[in-house]
């Protein structure tokens, strides 16, 4: 028996919200089964994520807006007290990183964000937890959407990210692609949508 | 976002790039309105998946429904929006599903079998009705059956 593409499968287990997710999946084995086509299968599991995000949030329209309402609130209230509170470990990462502002980079672009991010998703989740998925899928969508004008900038910046300035401050846009990434991931980490989950099915 | 001094440099340069997504976030608004917002009419996709439900009798799960209605219609059939529709038409009380035996085809998952409910039935036949209705004494479609 043929094993349907591992990362098209592993993304679909993830971030699939509703209780279908688990009988699509099978769905989709068993045809894979028949036609063999790996494009077929990814082209299936790719468009089943949105499809099912729309879904849930139709379904839940009260539940989608508080999950929203929650996670930003959090962010803002999280996102700006933490930075003061880590100014102090700059000096200890710049001896580390041999320069201040690598040091400055690695904690507000990269582990700051990642933390608040974290923060965010797992409290999205934990007070949606029927609909965790789905609801830490659209808090993450509507971060990136936010940070959508800034990401378009990058791509058409993409040359000026590994620039560093005379004074060796990283570029702007290095900065804010890695804020963006880290608290992309830190959203869907605290979700819990990276980590294993058991198959369950729903009836 | 995260505060750094040197951010505020950019905010004027990330406006320019709103006024370049703005059409794009508009069209995405009012398409997923247009999702939101659903009268009782049944839509085409729906209709289809009453028809292949009929046809396919118990042996309806998504992909027999997806196969039956690439075979008719010549495209293929997104698996999850054949769940995300029929589970519409479950709420209208215009479908019933019930789980199955897993398989290990399958990886060991369950098949969600749909049928379609007597409410179904009338609503295919008051669509076909209006349908032939409105067919009726078109010139354009002339020759042509609804």
């Amino acid at each position: 028996m043929t094993q349907p593409p591992r990362i098209a499968t592993w993304m679909l287990k993830h971030f699939g919200s509703g209780p279908d997710n688990d009988t699509l999946l099978g769905d989709l084995a068993e045809q894979y089964q028949r036609n063999g086509s790996s494009m077929w299968y990814w082209r299936q599991a790719l468009k089943a994520i949105p499809v099912s995000l729309f879904k849930e949030i139709r379904g839940h329209k009260w539940i989608a807006g508080r999950a929203l309402l929650t996670g930003w609130t959090v962010w803002v209230i999280f996102g700006f007290g933490p930075v003061a509170a880590m100014i102090p470990l700059h000096v200890p990462l710049a001896f580390f990183f041999s320069h201040r502002y690598v040091g400055e980079l690695v904690v507000n672009g990269t582990l700051l964000p990642l933390l608040v991010g974290m923060i965010c998703g797992w409290l999205v989740a934990l007070l949606h937890r029927k609909q965790g998925t789905a609801v830490v899928l659209l808090f993450a969508t509507s971060f990136i959407l936010l940070h959508l004008p800034l990401l378009w900038k990058i791509v058409f910046n993409f040359h000026s990210l590994l620039k560093v300035s005379r004074g060796g401050i990283p570029s702007l846009y290095a900065q804010s692609a890695a804020e963006v990434g880290a608290a992309f991931l830190g959203i869907l980490l605290g979700g819990g949508l990276l980590l294993n989950q058991s198959n369950t099915v729903t009836n | 976002m995260i505060g750094h001094p040197a951010r505020n440099q950019s905010a004027s340069s990330h406006f320019s790039g709103i006024a370049v997504i703005r059409p794009f976030a508009i069209h995405l608004f009012l398409q997923y309105s247009e999702y939101m917002r659903e009268g009782d009419y049944l839509r085409n996709f729906d209709l289809m998946l009453l028809l292949a439900l009929l046809r396919l009798g118990d042996e309806a799960y998504g992909v027999t429904i997806a196969h039956e209605l690439e075979q008719h219609t010549g495209r293929e059939v997104v698996v999850a929006s054949v769940y995300s529709r029929l589970e519409r038409l479950q709420e209208r009380g215009l479908v019933t599903s019930s789980l199955g035996d897993p398989t290990p085809e399958r990886g060991g998952r369950a098949k969600r079998y749909f049928s379609i409910t007597g409410a179904g039935i009338r609503e295919i036949r008051d669509a076909r009705r209006s349908l032939m209705n409105m067919w009726k004494g078109l010139p354009e479609l002339k020759g042509e059956k609804a």
